[in-house]
């Protein structure tokens, strides 16, 4: 391990705190859950539920998003719009030593070229005149009419390039003698140091009776989400002067509420209270959907202000593919692990060197922040390395800045639980032992959950039935189908951690800390409107919130409306946006809050319409009925009386560990001819802790499980090693599963365990991702241990036909 | 996309015409064409394209005189599902089902499949960023780059991109002609390219394809694909065969620039029982004289297991 150090600008940021960082994150977790369970506890189960786990609540968004009326970032028009596209770098790194835009300029329908040397544009549109990976946006931004004159005005500018030394791997770019990045004088570091540590690994190989060693590698791989990156802002002001109204704003973002923030007045001094943001359908994000990532939002609201129109700027596939952040590589990762003879993992020792790209989104255990792209994980309960008793823990971490874009989060932990798995399959492999032997040999104490059922026994149990593991379970490479096939099954295992224990998880220790606020108003027509901010992320989220509002209120599912691509100024009651991942269990405690007040309005309305008091009455159907004479009721469209508004907030704090687990087993054939891996069956169980919407969960876990296909076999970032250009950036080359290559799946939800969100749920549309879960089932069919993505031309490799 | 003129061509003489007149292409299904306009691979963008889905009577399927006779507009989708194709002429029936997607297949036709152009990632890069050989630059990128996908059997002036048309191979094994405005050409020769071209046929610029003639066949064809995925993606390898008692013949292709005539391996296997072991030495036969590129020798294995399914397919 290089012994570099970082100072980051969070940890400038702690230094002024006068308490330790994480002591001051865990005070006031402690704080909110002392109050949480004083005043409302909403992890606490309830016996009974009307609307939440209920089957039948259809998908409201379903129709909009099947029939295309839904309307996405990119489908808006707006009067006078003018579009924005950059210059992008042709070379994995270079310099522009000249540029002339006359003739670009020159075209009809161009209202402007902004260069890098333009000493108020240029920075207001961030763009300088270096490129440090290919497609890099460099050099220029292009406004005009139309996006098909602003290509045009692209080709038309006369670029000179010096091409300047690249590399792609993090080993090369540490010895390096030239930059790789913008981001650093002296070298290539992005970030190096313990991730997290107990125990002393020293002593723990010392005493073990084995040492093991396995070393991986992990391409960068790209989310690949169906909506390309887009974004508008419709500046409302005089350009002369630059005073403003309002300024209207939307892009493809995970965090729609960060719109008001970036867009405004970060960028542009506009106050908060006068930009709209807006809530928008999406077509997926997976964690790459953040503003920044795109890199277009602050050259957009220049633009705007700069016409007093409308500008949007939209990426093509291809430049979603260069530009938008990838999950950063896995250049290599020592495991070494200290067992006895019995299968008890003592010590784990894990070494990564992450090739980083162009910096990320906070994501690499690294650099101290939250650590997913790490084979890392945090090592408490909760985290990855707490799925182990191993008293030996050192998990380190070396990030460096190569010559590709920027990195961000994927769906899912696949890292974390990828390294967890790894290490299974390791002393599995070299003690013989089954992977549940293994599994109840290592695993921490924990409480049973729910009637008495064990969390962890129950899942292996029910993976095992599915996949009907005693049954075709066999020694590796011994079983050859009559289709000449050899089979294999594997089983993977993780602590669902979703909630609030995703950060501690994760590796930063800090634990998150995940506020939403939500407002329900009632025009008095016994009709309610969320208002939130909230992005389209997840399965159904308006239909899922919803049914925590009318769980709380009372009201019949079909009485609350959570409109889509609702403004955010609508929600000045509303200010808090929660995270996207693990977005139902962490937000849904502020919905809830808001419902609970919402009731207490309508039950006075009520009591005072019945002739009894607030504390006789309680709510159902949509109605206020006296508990003493439910007869007695009355609906809550007769209430009348003023509009009401109510107002939810609440941020889910760092809690115990959750006890829900999450299995998988997986069934394949392999076909040693051509090494092709066919996916026979796959069976999920994940303790979801509570349902909210069944349906929502279950496609969660598919989804989930249809990342692992990706990763498993296809995805990876392929770039032509001479040049650093990438290759693959278009939906053909770049791989992802087919319908026709989906197995069959056995999804099982399981409410068992108690997690930290609303109602006892967890998060888990992640936690049973990992992307090593058919490396195991191919380990099993042909003995030999492949790497992501598992190709056909590894496997005939590995089998020795090539 | 750039400006273009587009016609629509009434007529043969019309499309033939407005080709010869400008650096224009063909479009049909568009399938294809659409995606390299986007993308501005080339170096010379087509100033007109031309619409011949407006020409009446170009799509049929029918048998006469024994003979079976394909309109160049006719749709992937139709061949598949078409029960005279599927019934005598297995391989090209099992080729169309195997092409692309149900939606492509929908829009796709014949014609447009078997003009396509050669697929590699150099060649196809967006705004043309790599001046390769088959666009008269000086350089094969590929073969100093990443060339997992492509020739293993050595290119045609050091080009070592790939044909990937899952129909031609088929055409090939039934001894197909496809028929033009100017010519009849033997399938065989179709995409016989000596130089340089973008293109991958021996089209002249005024020459449209408007139907295939594939003559009755009385034995067994079949074609088999190899391909990463199990829909929407191009054949690593695919490979058709048509054995009867007079002839043998088997073809790949997404192995070398032009559909590729196993030639060794009809030898192999000609006259012979068609078993397990003769099948694999027939396999081992195709690629006896393949010359991998230090990504691509997996490609050899399967182009080998291919040959040998798909003889065994004709049993």
């Amino acid at each position: 391990m290089a012994e570099h150090r970082i100072t980051h600008p969070y940890q400038e940021y702690w230094k002024e705190l006068k308490e330790p960082a994480w002591e001051v994150i865990i005070k006031r977790n402690d704080e909110l859950l002392e109050k949480n369970k004083q005043e409302n506890d909403f992890r606490a189960r309830k016996d009974e539920f009307s609307v939440v786990g209920r089957e039948d609540v259809y998908r409201r968004c379903g129709y909009a998003k099947a029939s295309g009326q839904a309307e996405y970032t990119t489908d808006v028009l707006l009067p006078g719009m003018l579009y924005a596209k950059f210059l992008r770098s042709p070379h994995a790194h270079a310099k522009i030593t000249s540029l002339d835009t006359t003739m670009a300029e020159a075209l009809p329908g161009v209202k402007t070229v902004v260069r890098y040397d333009d000493p108020v544009g240029g920075p207001s549109c961030s763009i300088t005149d270096e490129a440090f990976y290919y497609g890099a946006q460099v050099g220029a931004v292009v406004v005009a009419e139309t996006e098909n004159i602003c290509r045009e005005a692209l080709r038309l500018l006369d670029v000179e390039w010096e091409v300047l030394p690249f590399t792609l791997s993090a080993q090369t770019a540490l010895e390096a003698s030239f930059k790789t990045s913008d981001s650093r004088d002296e070298d290539n570091l992005h970030s190096s140091g313990v991730i997290n540590a107990r125990g002393d690994t020293e002593k723990g190989f010392a005493e073990a009776d084995q040492i093991l060693d396995i070393d991986w590698q992990s391409p960068t791989i790209h989310q690949s989400t169906l909506e390309p990156w887009c974004t508008w802002v419709d500046w409302q002001g005089d350009p002369k002067t630059g005073h403003a109204e309002h300024c209207d704003a939307r892009g493809t973002s995970q965090g729609s509420g960060q719109w008001s923030g970036y867009a405004g007045y970060l960028n542009m001094g506009l106050p908060n209270a006068r930009v709209t943001g807006r809530n928008t359908y999406m077509g997926g994000g997976f964690g790459q959907k953040y503003l920044g990532r795109g890199g277009t939002a602050w050259a957009n609201t220049y633009l705007s202000k700069l016409f007093g129109k409308p500008v949007k700027m939209g990426l093509s596939r291809e430049e979603d593919y260069l530009q938008m952040a990838t999950d950063a590589g896995i250049e290599n990762v020592h495991f070494r692990v200290g067992v006895n003879d019995d299968g008890f993992v003592t010590t784990v020792h894990v070494d990564n060197l992450i090739a980083e790209g162009q910096g990320g989104a906070s994501c690499h255990a690294a650099s101290g922040e939250s650590g997913t792209n790490s084979m890392g994980g945090g090592v408490d309960r909760g985290g990855v390395w707490g799925c182990l008793k191993a008293p030996n823990v050192l998990n380190e971490a070396t990030a460096v800045y190569t010559n590709m874009q920027g990195q961000c989060w994927y769906r899912g932990s696949d890292h974390p639980v990828t390294g967890l798995n790894l290490v299974t399959h390791l002393v599995t492999e070299a003690l013989g032992m089954d992977t549940e032997e293994f599994i109840l040999k290592n695993v921490p104490e924990y409480e049973p959950g729910r009637n008495g059922v064990y969390s962890l026994t129950e899942c292996i149990r029910q993976a095992k039935e599915g996949i009907d593991w005693d049954e075709k379970k066999h020694a590796p490479g011994e079983n050859m189908l009559p289709n000449g096939k050899y089979h294999g099954i594997g089983f993977r295992w993780m602590e669902t951690f979703g909630g609030g224990t995703y950060g501690e998880a994760s590796g930063s220790d800090s634990g998150a800390l995940v506020g939403q606020s939500c407002g329900i108003t009632d025009a008095g027509s016994g009709q309610f409107r969320l208002n939130m901010r909230l992005a389209d992320v997840g399965v159904a989220p308006h239909s899922a919130y919803a049914m925590i509002a009318a769980e709380e209120m009372g009201a019949n599912i079909d009485d609350v409306f959570f409109p889509p691509n609702q403004s955010i100024d609508d929600q000045g009651f509303a200010p808090h946006e929660g995270g996207t991942a693990h977005g139902l269990a962490n937000t849904g405690p502020g919905v809830a809050m808001a419902g609970r007040a919402m009731k207490k309005v309508l039950i006075k309305k009520g009591a005072y319409n019945l002739g009894v008091t607030p504390e006789e009455c309680d709510t159902k159907n949509s109605t206020v009925y006296v508990k003493s004479d439910p007869g007695q009721s009355i609906p809550f469209a007769y209430l009348g009386g003023c509009p009401a508004v109510a107002c939810g907030e609440q941020f889910v704090p760092f809690i115990d560990p959750p006890n829900n687990w999450a299995m998988i087993a997986t069934e394949v054939e392999v076909d040693p001819d051509t090494g092709k891996v066919d996916l026979i069956k796959s069976v999920i169980v994940n303790d979801v802790g509570k349902m909210i919407r069944p349906k929502t969960v279950e496609g969660q876990m598919y989804g989930a499980h249809i990342f692992d296909i990706d990763c498993g076999l296809w995805s990876e970032c392929i770039y032509d090693p001479p040049t650093g250009v990438r290759l693959n950036p278009n939906y053909l080359e770049y791989k992802f599963a087919t319908i026709l290559d989906i197995p069959e799946t056995d999804v099982r939800p399981l409410e068992i365990g108690s997690g930290p969100g609303i109602y006892g749920s967890i998060g888990i549309g992640e936690d049973n991702h990992d992307r090593i879960i058919f490396s195991d089932a191919v380990y099993n069919a042909i003995g030999k241990w492949i790497s992501t993505p598992i190709t056909p031309a590894k496997i005939l490799q590995a089998l020795g036909k090539v | 996309m750039r400006k273009f003129v587009y016609i629509d061509a009434n007529t043969i003489d019309e499309a033939a015409s407005a080709l010869g007149d400008s650096n224009a292409y063909v479009i049909a299904g568009g399938t294809d064409l659409l995606g390299t306009l986007k993308d501005d691979i080339l170096p010379d963008y087509p100033d007109t394209i031309v619409n011949i889905k407006t020409i009446p009577g170009l799509d049929d399927i029918k048998e006469e005189g024994g003979i079976l006779k394909i309109g160049a507009l006719a749709l992937l989708e139709d061949i598949a599902n078409n029960e005279v194709v599927k019934s005598k002429y297995t391989a090209l029936a099992e080729a169309a089902h195997r092409t692309a997607s149900p939606h492509i297949r929908e829009m796709g036709t014949l014609g447009g499949n078997i003009c396509q152009m050669n697929r590699c990632w150099y060649f196809r890069s967006t705004d043309n960023r790599f001046d390769c050989i088959k666009k008269g630059g000086g350089l094969c990128y590929a073969l100093l780059g990443d060339n997992r996908y492509h020739s293993i059997f050595g290119g045609i002036v050091g080009c070592v991109a790939i044909n990937p048309s899952d129909m031609a191979p088929a055409l090939v094994v039934l001894n197909a002609t496809i028929k033009t405005n100017k010519r009849d050409i033997a399938a065989e020769d179709f995409w016989k390219v000596e130089i340089a071209i973008p293109g991958s046929t021996i089209l002249e610029a005024d020459e449209i394809v408007t139907e295939i003639q594939v003559p009755a066949f009385s034995g067994k064809s079949a074609f088999i694909k190899f391909a990463m995925r199990n829909s929407i993606d191009f054949p690593i390898v695919n490979c058709a065969a048509a054995i009867n008692d007079s002839s043998t013949r088997i073809c790949l292709n997404a192995v070398f620039n032009n559909p590729y005539r196993a030639t060794k391996a009809e030898e192999s296997i000609a006259g012979k029982t068609i078993n397990e072991a003769n099948a694999e030495a027939a396999g081992s036969a195709a690629v006896s004289s393949a010359v991998p590129l230090p990504m691509n020798r997996w490609k050899v294995q399967i182009a080998k297991v291919m040959v040998k399914r798909a003889i065994l397919a004709c049993a």
